[in-house]
């Protein structure tokens, strides 16, 4: 049996979308029922529900053999996992956003909040500035404005809920879509299912 | 009750108490790993539990420096707790070989040390080893004999369906060769390889100036993996020089004396798999057990470590992780009883000298056998009824001048105590 890993939400509905265009179906999922474990008609597929930042907890461990995550809670997370797979959708990117014309000085220790601390450690890493991170759980755009930080990292999608906010988006750090990963063991002792679905999933999302 | 200061807890994160069964059943695995490598003449070391850091930070090796338990000595030099097994036991042969013609058959069993400073979940910091290093044998049928004592192993181990990934470095290393590419894009094209991320492989080499041919090789590398036959065709096409089809060849071949053994079911390839280059110098290989998250095993050709200790030895070899093993086999649910107690012996106070010869006696013919006294009657039936409760399954009782043999329920009384030794106790 192939277990998957999904986040309840967007990302769910459109993955079990695409299970079922290749033939793979979850009529208990599709009714709306509370169970967090799903079987498919054929019972060679288990689909489990968890919280979306620990989709790569489970796939890393091999509790779930397969899983569908954000590139945001991947790149977090730096999960020990094949990435086989962009399933194309929950398109957005990561971005420094800040009050206009916030100045950065190359010289000075950057404050930035974000919900997700290490994507912005490492990208400021990368660029050589020092920085302290602040982690937050919500609400990341009251950080600049109350004087928490001079910027954040988050997920920009259309800018809007910057802009309402009198915030800008500074620069772009990455496109994120989301992901199919898979347990790297799970790759290689349930190889021939496992390519399958990958395949098949391909296919489908090429179309 | 010890009360710790500042709200200490009792152990530190990420090490534990092994208790009696758990240490019985990796005790069990152990001896069987071992009674394995004696029987083809490896035979066990054991290295100091620390070192100085030094040595690991000029070696090229595959654990990261910030991963090391550290310490300092009184004379202020940085120590580490063994934070590998394979690079001081390869210290210690370039130390004692003086002769470059000669080889070594080594087996270790021990712990290793590393911080896992993941603040979500920290996994263990001390970690089981097993496995054996073959130094000064360079040729095919010596990564041949270590493949095959891995499989071996997780026979021995009682594992059944696991896969033994090969690969090998030198195709990948030729490739990155022929790509003359700076180490910063290396290391980020490397990266995506290692997940077969393909997607992202794409978009970064677009960006670089790659020559087109050897763009498509990168790309097609995540994906050489599977059935042996098929990975080797496509990557002899995919080969751009004669160091990668040889190689690819030396590969082949490895592959094709396993499977004349018979051992193919077993065995899958992977040219993607290109994990500690600047360590691994040749065939490579991962194991892995159904249902199990992790590698269990890892190993491959190190050719290059003893040089950086100035003896240059040719090596390979493997590492089991044992607790993962442990925690593999006790899924399986197979329960060793061989260490309980199966006999108690109790006894009066004027029978005691008896009782304890006896009980020695009884210890002699291969029991696991406790005794105690008792003052009188009344003590009897709660020593019989916790004896009972910790799965002892006689109970011999001297009392005055009668013998008690207390066996599933039913109570004899004996004559003599010769009596017991002709029921086969």
């Amino acid at each position: 049996m192939v277990k998957i890993a999904l986040a309840k939400g967007r990302l769910e509905e459109l993955t079990v979308e695409i299970l079922q265009q290749i033939g793979i179906g979850f009529p208990d999922l599709m009714e709306g029922s509370r169970k967090l474990i799903f079987d498919d008609t054929s019972g060679r597929y288990r689909i489990v529900l968890v919280k979306a930042s620990d989709v790569a907890t489970y796939v890393e461990n091999g509790a779930a053999d397969i899983g569908v995550v954000g590139k945001d809670t991947l790149m977090e997370s730096d999960a020990d996992v094949f990435e086989v797979l962009d399933l194309g959708f929950g398109k957005c990117k990561f971005s420094v956003a800040g009050l206009k014309h916030q100045v950065i000085n190359p010289n000075q220790k950057l404050k930035v909040a974000s919900k997700y601390p290490k994507v912005a450690k490492d990208f400021y890493e990368k660029k050589g500035i020092s920085v302290e991170t602040i982690k937050l759980n919500g609400s990341v755009e009251l950080a600049p404005l109350i004087g928490l930080s001079d910027v954040i990292v988050d997920i920009v999608e259309t800018g809007r809920t910057l802009k309402e906010n009198g915030l800008e988006v500074i620069e772009d750090i990455c496109d994120i879509s989301a992901r199919l990963i898979v347990n790297k063991a799970s790759f290689k002792t349930k190889t021939d299912d496992i390519h399958y679905l990958i395949n098949e999933m391909e296919k489908a999302i090429g179309e | 009750m010890i009360i710790l200061r500042n709200g200490t807890k009792r152990l530190p994160e990420g090490v534990q108490d092994i208790h009696s069964i758990d240490l019985e059943l990796k005790e069990n695995l152990t001896s069987k790993l071992k009674t394995l490598y004696r029987s083809y003449g490896y035979r066990q070391v054991q290295t100091p539990t620390f070192e100085y850091y030094d040595l690991f930070l000029e070696i090229n090796g595959t654990i990261d420096r910030e991963k090391m338990v550290k310490l300092v000595d009184r004379d202020g030099k940085i120590l580490v707790l063994r934070p590998d097994a394979t690079i001081p036991i390869a210290r210690m042969v370039a130390t004692f070989n003086k002769d470059e013609d000669s080889y070594y058959k080594l087996s270790y069993f021990t712990s290793v040390f590393r911080m896992n400073d993941d603040k979500q979940s920290i996994t263990n910091r001390e970690l089981t080893q097993a496995g054996i290093e073959l130094f000064g044998k360079n040729h095919m049928e010596a990564d041949v004999e270590v493949i095959t004592l891995a499989i071996k192993s997780m026979e021995s181990l009682g594992l059944q369906h696991f896969k033994i990934d090969l690969g090998q470095a030198n195709y990948f290393k030729e490739l990155l060769y022929e790509s003359k590419l700076p180490p910063g894009q290396l290391q980020e094209i490397q990266k995506r390889i290692e997940q077969k991320n393909v997607s992202e492989l794409k978009q970064i080499l677009k960006d670089t100036t790659i020559d087109e041919k050897v763009k498509k090789v990168l790309l097609s590398i995540p994906l050489l993996y599977g059935d042996p036959a098929n990975v080797i065709e496509k990557a002899r096409e995919l080969a751009l020089n004669d160091k990668m089809r040889e190689e690819l060849a030396y590969l082949e071949e490895v592959y094709e004396r396993l499977v004349e053994t018979g051992y193919g079911d077993y065995l899958s390839l992977d040219l993607g798999m290109i994990n500690d280059l600047n360590y691994y110098t040749g065939i490579i290989f991962q194991g892995y057990i159904k249902n199990h998250g992790k590698p269990i095993v890892i190993g491959g050709r190190y050719d290059q470590l003893t040089k950086q200790f100035g003896s240059a030895l040719p090596a390979t070899g493997f590492g089991f992780y044992l607790d993962d093993v442990l925690e593999v086999t006790k899924g399986n649910g197979i329960r060793s009883r061989e260490n309980v107690t199966n006999v108690m012996v109790c006894f009066t106070k004027e029978n005691r000298k008896k009782g304890l010869a006896l009980a020695d006696e009884l210890r002699e013919k291969g029991n696991i056998v406790e005794s105690d006294i008792i003052d009188d009657e009344s003590q009897l039936d709660r020593l019989i009824d916790k004896a009972k409760s910790r799965e002892v399954s006689k109970i011999i009782v001297l009392k005055n001048r009668l013998t008690e043999l207390i066996e599933d329920e039913k109570v004899s009384i004996l004559d003599d105590v010769t009596e017991l030794f002709n029921r086969g106790i």
